[in-house]
């Protein structure tokens, strides 16, 4: 296990790291500042954090209202 | 023109403020850098969670960096494709049941500005995330896999974003004729969905059909070479779009006095 860890090219993976957190914190930030989702809140508060990539993505999708 | 510019504009800060700039590049990114890496530690993963027997001896042909790009082209093809319908979907749509369309038309704005101006935003997002992550994507498989030069990479980008072109206009189509959102994004996948097939199916025939251009893209990344059957496929493909685009304009106004 220690091998793997010290031959992963952190330069390579830290950026991916970075990626999904700033998605996951717009999502997050912006699912808060909303007055209201489609659905109720906290639900899309949960699946912004705990699934990852899609959560997001969901709730950039069909969470928001347009309007 | 600057009644044009302005809607535009109006497309962009829309864009900006519900996250679409950011989101949608960062798919993008995500989705391109995934392939190379998992491709890189295929033989660990094997190794970590196969549960092959002890002993066994995989002989796992790396592949080149032209071939995890073409991946990667495939899985834009897929879930790039429906995030981009699935974000484009209410672009007219949804305007139009909120009163946005209706209060921004009383102006004396051309049809033909509203769309296009429509049509401009979703191309400059569409290609603007394209080339992030197909960049990320080729500079994840330069370092982890093989160098791949960034001319071909620029070339098969340019020949590729002419296929998400299409279903973005396309999407923007079956905005402006039908009501809700998920009927557009459904009827759009679907066909996109049923182009490719057709295409690929039928490839003989097809040789016009814009599905044509993900098969100039793989060959452009493996040889560098364009097909002959490229230009005839262009030509179509603008001829399709252009009509798209016009016959948009048209239902709009049609739409917009019945309502």
């Amino acid at each position: 296990m220690n091998e793997l860890l010290n031959g992963i090219p952190w330069g390579a993976i830290v950026p991916i790291l970075v990626l999904h957190l700033i998605l996951m914190i717009t999502a997050l930030v912006s699912c808060i500042r909303e007055e209201k989702t489609n659905g109720p809140k906290w639900l899309w508060i949960l699946i912004i954090l705990f699934i990852n990539l899609i959560g997001p993505v969901l709730y950039f999708v069909i969470g928001r209202r347009n309007d | 023109m600057t009644q044009w510019t302005v809607l535009y504009r109006k497309e962009m800060m829309e864009m900006v403020r519900n996250y679409k700039f950011l989101w949608i590049p960062i798919i993008f990114i995500l989705l391109g850098v995934m392939q190379p890496v998992s491709s890189y530690y295929m033989p660990e993963i094997l190794d970590t969670f196969g549960g092959l027997p002890e002993g066994t001896i995989l002989e796992m042909p790396t592949p080149t960096g032209a071939e995890v790009l073409m991946k990667v082209l495939s899985i834009y093809g897929m879930l790039g494709v429906l995030i981009l319908v699935l974000s484009a979907m209410g672009v007219v749509s949804a305007e139009r049941q909120s009163g946005v369309a209706g209060m921004v038309m009383i102006k004396p704005v051309p049809y033909s500005s509203y769309i296009l101006s429509k049509w401009a935003g979703l191309l400059t997002i569409t290609l603007i995330s394209l080339f992030i992550g197909y960049v990320a994507s080729w500079y994840y498989t330069s370092l982890l896999i093989e160098t791949v030069a960034f001319e071909r990479i620029f070339q098969s980008g340019v020949i590729y974003s002419i296929w998400l072109v299409f279903v973005v206009t396309l999407t923007l189509f079956f905005s402006t004729i039908m009501k809700g959102n998920g009927s557009v994004a459904f009827v759009t996948i679907f066909v996109v969905f049923a182009i490719s097939t057709v295409t690929s199916i039928l490839g003989k025939y097809m040789k016009w059909s814009p599905a044509t251009m993900t098969e100039h893209t793989g060959q452009v990344l493996l040889s560098g070479e364009l097909n002959s059957s490229f230009l005839l496929a262009f030509i179509t493909t603008i001829a399709i779009l252009i009509v798209i685009l016009i016959s948009s304009i048209q239902i709009f106004k049609q739409k917009e006095l019945l309502e």
